[in-house]
């Protein structure tokens, strides 16, 4: 109903609980029996028509050609969005009879191909691209954490290496200084040893 | 499902909000059974030319863009990798899964028999038809977004193992989100490209479908920052640290992110007016009115968002995001209502029957407070003790 460009299907809005969208059939059980449609069968002028697309197509540009000063030179439904199973001759200009001009000659249908042919590439190559996305974010975040660890355990090495550092010179330090005492009281010793034998000899 | 909780609330807490909602949803229930019982034509003003009503203009097209939180929240979180807004996730999925289900709700109002919903995957397949693809997607990602969800549920309930099973296909499933949410958010749009000679020149162009898509994400994101707002001002007791800590961090980000979709959007706007050479009607009276919707409610929004964000002015930010949600709602109902049948006297125009609105009102008002009752006794705005520091 949205869709239809000359407001044709009918909805049942009084049925609750079975509504149907409505149109005309051109009485389609009428025609499986070899009848006419109704209103054709009933129009006692023969305004309305009833044959197969191609001979009505031939005898309204008949008409046209033979009546040029009567009928607009158009057939309207030939081609609007399209093509219609329903043509119209005027003597009139076809808006002034409530039937829109501005149509063109696209089926409905070919306004939405494009979006449609594209729902397979969508469901294809979306799935890709986030995967993608998402293995990227993936692997960004264990590059950070690895990066992070190297950097700590770098750091902790470094403290390590100075720490051994501070410790070897403290510990040289100690040594000497030991060393310096010992030797201190050596030299005490041995002073103090020869104190007594200069005492002596003297 | 929505009357009991609210009769027992009434009875015990007798606030206006309560008796409002009460009074609500009992108006709601008996024309839901005029609804059912008299038919479309006895609750609502549709006709052969207006078939679609706001039910499919408002709580379809609007509920549809303002639960794209859902897909753009998870897709940034757990694809993007914008790990910080993590605590944003579950609401944005519960709002997502509530709206999408009110949406089937308010279809099954909409179409004559709801009955019969089922009927393109079982016995009608058209797969030339952007109806079917809707139907299609909505569906699967309905169920998707349900998956999303029941982890909150199902700690709640205290089904563990479930629980770990799903949360470990979130990848998978975000994934399907937003390949559903692509697809489906832009078909709402082709629809229309269906009815050429109907929609003013102005809002018709061959660019619809990506319109509705990118206008999706803007919907999404404005709509987790003005929920993060109100979330944050009545249900504050129900959050935890870790999201009270997020909140700013989250609107930020999110007002930045919004800025240049919008300030995207408004391009291609643009450039659909250039390609179709419209120039020329933005001096009628649809112009100017396209003009509010295109300068008040996309370019403003933009330029807000951007300050707000510079300024680390959440106050602008949260106000922002209102009039962005609000400009959303404008442009779903310009395209299928205001500047539709456009070409019709006044006399065949659309106005919308007290009672579609009542039914409206009605819907979103159960939205809210299943919202309500999830949010209190669910584990949405914190994290449950037994799952902490879990990835979901």
């Amino acid at each position: 109903m949205v869709a239809c460009p000359f407001e044709i299907p009918t909805y049942e809005y009084h049925k609750a609980l079975t509504p149907r969208v409505r149109k005309c059939t051109l009485c389609h059980p009428r025609i499986s029996r070899g009848l006419l449609p109704g209103c054709v069968d009933s129009c006692p002028t023969e305004a309305l028509l009833f044959g197969k697309r191609t001979d009505l197509l031939k005898i309204a540009r008949e008409r046209i050609g033979e009546k040029p000063d009567v009928y607009i030179d158009h057939i309207y439904g030939e081609k609007e969005m399209g093509g219609t199973s329903w043509l119209y001759l005027a003597g009139t200009s076809f808006s002034k009879i409530g039937l829109n001009e501005n149509l063109g000659t696209k089926p409905a249908i070919e306004y939405t191909a494009g979006t449609l042919s594209a729902v397979p590439i969508i469901v294809g190559l979306w799935p890709v691209f986030l995967t993608g996305a998402y293995a990227m974010n993936k692997r960004r975040e264990k590059i950070a954490i690895s990066e992070q660890e190297a950097a700590v355990t770098a750091s902790i090495e470094a403290t390590n290496e100075t720490a051994a550092e501070k410790l070897d010179i403290a510990l040289k330090k100690a040594e000497r200084l030991k060393k310096k005492e010992i030797d201190n009281a050596v030299k005490k010793a041995l002073a103090e040893v020869q104190q007594p034998d200069d005492e002596k000899t003297e | 499902m929505t009357d009991e909780p609210t009769i027992a609330e009434g009875r015990s807490l007798m606030t206006p909000g309560n008796v409002i909602t009460a009074i609500i949803l009992v108006a709601g229930a008996i024309i839901t059974v005029l609804r059912f019982t008299q038919g479309l034509g006895a609750t609502t003003n549709l006709s052969d030319y207006n078939p679609w009503g706001i039910w499919i203009g408002f709580d379809l097209l609007v509920g549809v863009a303002l639960a794209a939180g859902g897909y753009v929240t998870s897709a940034a979180v757990y694809l993007f990798g914008m790990k910080r807004y993590h605590s944003a996730v579950r609401p944005a999925v519960l709002t997502g899964f509530l709206g999408y289900f009110m949406v089937v709700i308010a279809l099954s109002y909409d179409v004559g028999r709801p009955w019969r919903l089922p009927y393109p995957f079982a016995i009608q397949q058209g797969t030339t038809s952007m109806l079917f693809e809707v139907a299609l997607c909505v569906a699967l990602y309905l169920t998707v977004l349900f998956l999303e969800f029941s982890p909150a549920a199902l700690e709640w309930l205290g089904f563990r193992s479930l629980r770990n099973i799903i949360t470990k296909l979130t990848i998978v499933l975000t994934i399907f989100g937003v390949v559903l949410s692509t697809l489906h958010q832009s078909s709402l749009g082709a629809l229309f490209l269906l009815a050429p000679s109907k929609l003013h020149p102005l809002w018709y162009s061959s660019y619809l479908p990506v319109y509705f898509f990118i206008t999706s994400i803007i919907a999404g994101l404005s709509m987790v920052m003005f929920e993060a707002s109100l979330s944050y001002r009545f249900f504050s007791d129900k959050m935890d640290q870790t999201h009270k800590d997020e909140k700013n961090g989250l609107m930020l980000g999110f007002a930045k992110a919004a800025s240049f979709v919008l300030a995207g959007y408004f391009i291609i706007k643009v450039f659909g007016i250039s390609a179709d050479n419209n120039w020329h009607y933005l001096a009628t009276g649809y112009g100017a009115w396209f003009l509010v919707e295109l300068l008040g409610f996309v370019a403003l929004p933009s330029v807000l968002y951007a300050i707000g964000r510079r300024e680390k002015n959440i106050t602008l930010i949260k106000w922002t995001s209102a009039l962005a949600v609000l400009g959303i709602i404008l442009n779903r109902l310009n395209v299928s209502l205001i500047a539709f049948n456009w070409h019709l006297p006044s006399t065949d125009r659309y106005f919308p029957h007290w009672m579609e609105i009542m039914i409206t009102v009605f819907l979103v008002t159960v939205g809210i407070t299943i919202f309500r009752f999830v949010v209190t006794k669910m584990p949405i705005l914190y994290e449950h003790k037994d799952y902490r520091t879990s990835t979901h």
